[in-house]
């Protein structure tokens, strides 16, 4: 069936090439990250010098690096048992060396840009089971983010290796050192933990390599009417996707970010991950879809598209605004130490962090997306995507840090570094991915209909 | 009010609407106004309408009630009336965030809707403005201001009304 | 009236060719005389809200010893009601709201009743607080006003004020919307009824309508304003039922005290309402032969939405269990054991099977299209979401921290009288509604109509010219 659009056949068929100048800059991306985190690995100093020392009680903050007060805590069982009464305010207990900071930071860059896969996989799922049709013409976007999910599970598998020198509960092994950690041993011990983050993470490559797939072969289809099964198995798909998405990617945050502090807890948690996943994921995609149409591709695309994109980082800022004061006031509120720990450690540490977080996850993107304009203003919608990305990245430190690394926490030549490379290697695989197919999925039968997309009113 | 005279030309479908309306603007006519059961989308630029300011007003009145939240809880609890519960702070900002919330909505969804009523002026017992008792049904009417089309150009007018589909052309004053 | 709509779409107004047709079937009900089977119906709900009146008459006479309260349970029927009935009057601002923003066409045809719905719920839903507090013309006290009992002041720490302020801004909100949502077709009737001669109802309908003309300068500024009021009525919508789980999620009270509560809240409050929606859709589409309107499709949406919402109610009930064994605490722990084993288990696997299991007879079609298992079905939804909150309020309190001071819950019959009662009150309000009031948004159906034909009263006319 032939489209009533008075977009050319040859618009539509366009292929995304990368020219020089994009190539130059992901490789520099890619070279000055590598550079950065190898400069940071050298300089890198032992915060676990005094860390055994440390008097976490003094809740003082303390420079990293800077030694004093040497005072023997040890693991005598009395300070366990406190431990184990009072939740995790007490930082990590496992040893701090030289190189923790740059492993979990190594962690840091690989759940973020998993969630930024992560986003746009749920994006296109349940835009297909909700029949949302608006965001057809760049559908190519987000199955492209979600191609970086297999460079993820790399990431988190050489994490995984790693794991002792992170996670207590990994670290502190032998029964009786810890009595909450062993109550929770059932869930938190390394083989169930390994096999369930090879599972959820296979399951979601696997989904996402699908869901591309099918999508390109109903490029091949020749017609909208012959693209028609494969559109019926992609809803399927969808509605599978999306049902073992909130399961897995519950367990999945309490796997691999909650279980940082073990004795902490909190049911909302996954869902403020996911708030925070969804949020940068839709800025992104809009943001990708702005560098093409600024690169001379998808002129067949309009305002709107973009207007409706940044529409799901407003509204799902709104959303993470949400979900923090929920998790926030309820354990602010109730007063009760096992949860408490958990804020005022950050508060004693991270205080400054954890404001900025949310100005930059909250306040500025909701203020500044709110009217209609800034929606469709690149001036606007590019300063916030990026005030978003950095507040998506400090959440995600703010969430990590403390159980990984305690107080000893610098932004530094390692943490912009590895952002920097994981950014270029990111720009990298979706750019890649873009260029393998068509831009448009052409046999999609929602297609005229985001041609020819108008938010209408607002 | 001193009677006006219309040109009126009514359609049974949205779309000879907005065909009339495209020719008429080709011959410089400007309609008045279009009366229809429903909104006809991007109708606007053809009669002119302007971006309505509304979404400003409802940011304002939000503001506004944000403002009064803030202000009757710090005042009443912070100053007149403090009480000691649970060991709280006087000031107990996390508190604040679902009074202030709902002060906020409270004060934008009434005052925006109170400004459209006002903009729009509507109130109870107003006198309709009907051109047809059938254009809350199933007729879409434009109307055009009898002063404003030149004498000379009345019959253009009509004729574009019935060749885009009118089955009805008439006058009417009111 | 997109004329790029992808041919895949399901239309979802069917077997109508004019416009005038959905005027006709919306308003031929409040132009007829009422019919026996409505007045059976609406006698019946009376006499039930009759019972309400009574019941709650012989709490105030008697005070709140009439009912089953005790010191270790001092929350049960009153507070379960109140948060059940503020759940069912969450559906109408999600179908008029939050799909409106989603440009989700299926909701033109039933986001009227479902609104009223959410109004005549929230009306129930506020009447427990008042009857609970025993002496129910010291209300005023609610509210934050300089008052001469020595300038006393109202918490504002605490939740149950919070309620008071996200109830009735949630309850005068939604009320406007309805009603600016009914304007137009007030304005329909109003010009129907005057041609009919029916003087009196056309007159009350004009005022009603606030002299609505339906021209298209008022229309541009009226889908403006419908759309600023979805966007503030969306967060409103999960503010409320939020702040209604902060009554009990800012306590210390294992089974209370958890931070999944305001979002767990929210989608459960829209799975009843769902469930509730099926209910009096299924009803109100086979007694006015709306189903041209409210199609199978608008049923199998709504059906897909309860699963959506019972799936999630579903996770969250695991992930409150998992979590409360992950804590390690022996309160949390035991809470839950007791909660599905101990000696109110028996509530928890109602709950459990009506909300969980239920809706996922709903993945098949031959269920969902199945008007019948469909109602039967919704009824146990309702069922299970009453349960729902006399679960984690009851058996969270019958055993606290002290096994001395632990205690059963038993419900008198005032406390039963209520509950029944408060149902009369809504179908009292619903059947007025569903009488008196237009049914069915006619102008957004219109504006969703495919291909319309000309008119037959067009055709006869000439040009006068």
């Amino acid at each position: 069936m032939a489209h009533e659009s008075h977009f050319t056949t040859e618009q539509l068929t366009e292929r995304y090439e990368m020219s020089r100048k994009v190539r130059m800059w992901v490789l520099g991306a890619i070279v000055v990250g590598l550079l950065l985190v190898l400069a940071g690995l050298l300089t890198a100093e032992d915060p676990g010098a005094h860390h055994e020392a440390a008097d976490h009680a003094s809740l003082v903050d303390t420079p990293a690096g800077d030694v004093h007060k040497v005072q023997d805590h040890g693991h005598d069982e009395h300070a366990d048992e406190a431990h184990g009464e009072h939740g995790g305010h007490h930082g990590p207990q496992h040893h701090i060396g030289k190189y923790t900071g740059a492993l979990a930071n190594f962690l840091l860059v690989n759940l973020y840009f998993l969630t930024l896969a992560m986003g746009a996989m749920f994006f296109m799922t349940v835009h297909r089971i909700g029949n949302g049709g608006w965001h057809t013409v760049f559908k190519r976007i987000p199955e492209a983010m979600s191609m970086w999910l297999p460079f993820a599970a790399v990431g988190l598998l050489i994490v995984g290796f790693f794991g002792e020198h992170l996670y207590d509960w990994i670290f502190v092994h032998e029964i009786g050192q810890d009595t909450l950690i062993d109550k929770k041993r059932a869930y938190l011990n390394v083989p169930f933990w390994a096999a369930r983050g090879a599972i959820f993470v296979g399951v979601w490559t696997f989904a996402a390599w699908l869901m591309r797939k099918y999508s390109i072969s109903q490029d091949n289809a020749g017609s909208v009417e012959g693209g028609l099964g494969i559109f019926k198995k992609m809803t399927t798909l969808s509605a599978l996707f999306v049902i073992f998405f909130a399961i897995s990617y519950t367990l999945f945050s309490i796997d691999w970010i909650k279980s940082l502090e073990p004795h902490w807890f909190s049911t909302i948690f996954g869902v403020y991950v996911f708030a925070g996943t969804f949020a940068t994921a839709s800025a992104v995609m809009g943001l990708i879809l702005h560098f093409l149409r600024q690169q001379g591709y998808m002129g067949y695309t309009n305002d709107a598209h973009l207007h409706d994109c940044f529409k799901y980082a407003f509204a799902f800022t709104v959303f993470w605004g949400y979900i923090f004061i929920a998790q926030f006031l309820l354990i602010w509120y109730s007063n009760i130490p096992e949860e408490t720990g958990y804020f005022d450690f950050r508060f004693a540490h991270y205080k400054t962090l954890f404001f900025v977080k949310i100005f930059a996850c909250f306040f500025l993107p909701f203020i500044g997306l709110m009217m209609r304009n800034a929606k469709r203003k690149s001036q606007t919608f590019v300063v916030i995507g990026i005030i978003m990305i950095l507040g998506h990245w400090i959440d995600l430190f703010v969430m990590i840090m403390p159980g990984a690394v305690g107080e000893h926490w610098h932004i530094g030549l390692t943490e912009i570094g590895f952002f920097v490379l994981y950014l270029g290697l990111f720009a990298f695989v979706v750019l890649r991915a873009l260029s393998k197919a068509n831009l448009v999925p052409i046999h999609h039968p929602y297609l005229d209909e985001s041609l020819h997309h108008s938010t209408g009113a607002v | 009010m001193s009677s006006k005279s219309y040109l009126l030309g009514k359609f049974w479908h949205p779309d000879h609407v907005m065909d009339a309306l495209r020719q008429l603007r080709d011959m410089g006519v400007k309609a008045q106004d279009v009366f229809g059961p429903f909104p006809i989308h991007e109708i606007e630029p053809l009669l002119d309408i302007k971006r309505t300011r509304l979404t400003v007003a409802a940011f304002c009145y939000g503001a506004l009630g944000a403002l009064t939240a803030i202000t009757m809880i710090s005042l009443i609890y912070g100053a007149i009336w403090p009480m000691n519960i649970g060991g709280k702070p006087f000031l107990p900002f996390p508190d604040y965030v679902p009074i202030t919330f709902e002060m906020t909505v409270l004060f934008a969804a009434h005052g925006t809707i109170l400004t459209f009523f006002i903009v729009s002026e509507y109130y109870p017992g107003k006198k309709e403005f009907l051109m047809d008792d059938r254009q809350t049904d199933d007729v879409f009417v434009i109307a055009i201001d009898k002063d404003k089309v030149a004498a000379s150009a009345i019959s253009d007018v009509n004729g574009v009304f019935t060749k885009t589909g009118a089955f009805e052309v008439t006058e009417k004053e009111v | 009236m997109s004329h790029h709509e992808s041919p895949i779409r399901q239309q979802w107004v069917q077997n109508t060719d004019y416009y005038t047709q959905i005027t006709e079937d919306v308003c031929r009900p409040i132009e007829a005389k009422p019919n026996l089977k409505w007045l059976a119906a609406f006698g019946l709900s009376f006499l039930v809200l009759c019972l309400f009146v009574g019941a709650v008459a012989w709490t105030i006479w008697e005070g709140i010893g009439a009912w089953g309260l005790n010191k270790t349970v001092g929350w049960a029927f009153d507070i379960t009601n109140f948060v059940f009935w503020v759940g069912i009057g969450h559906a109408g601002t999600l179908i008029s709201a939050v799909l409106l923003l989603f440009r989700q066409a299926w909701r033109n045809s039933i986001n009227r009743a479902t609104e009223a719905m959410t109004i005549f719920a929230v009306i129930c839903a506020g009447m427990f607080p008042i009857i609970h507090m025993g002496r129910p013309w010291l209300g005023l006290w609610f509210l934050p006003m300089p008052n001469t009992r020595g300038s006393l002041w109202v918490n504002f720490n605490s939740p149950l004020l919070w309620d008071v302020f996200a109830i009735s801004t949630y309850f005068s909100v939604s009320l406007v919307f309805w009603y600016l949502g009914m304007m137009p077709d007030f304005g329909a009737l109003r010009d129907r009824l005057r041609k009919k001669g029916q003087k009196i109802a056309a007159k009350i309908f004009a005022t009603l309508a606030f002299g609505w003309d339906g021209s298209m300068r008022t229309w541009s500024r009226y889908e403006i304003i419908t759309l600023i009021l979805a966007g503030l009525a969306t967060p409103l919508v999960l503010s409320v039922h939020s702040i209604v789980s902060m009554d009990f999620a800012t306590a210390v009270i294992p089974g209370w005290h958890t931070t999944i509560f305001p979002p767990y809240f929210v989608a459960g409050a829209i799975f009843s309402g769902f469930g509730m929606v099926q209910t009096l859709l299924i009803i109100q589409r086979a007694v006015y032969k709306h189903e041209n309107y409210i199609t199978m499709d608008h049923m199998e949406s709504i059906a897909k939405i309860v699963i959506a919402t019972g799936s999630l109610v579903g996770l969250a009930y695991m992930t409150e269990f998992f979590i409360a064994w992950y804590s390690g605490s022996i309160w949390e722990r035991y809470t839950f054991v007791n909660r599905a084993f101990g000696p109110l288990g028996w509530s928890y696997w109602i709950m459990f099977s009506c909300n969980v299991i239920t809706p996922q007879l709903f993945w098949f079609r031959k269920i969902r299209t199945n008007m019948f298992i469909t109602f039967i079905i919704s009824i146990f939804i309702n069922i299970g979401m009453w349960f729902e909150r006399f679960v984690i309020i009851v058996t969270s309190l019958h055993r606290d921290f002290l096994p001395s001071s632990w205690s059963m819950y038993t419900p008198t019959w005032v406390e039963a009288s209520i509950l029944i009662g408060s149902f009369g009150l809504f179908f009292t309000f619903y059947f007025l509604f569903a009488k008196y009031l237009p049914t069915i948004n006619m102008f957004e159906v219109k504006a969703i109509l495919k291909n319309p034909k000309q008119p037959k009263h067009t055709m006869e006319e000439t040009v006068n010219n």
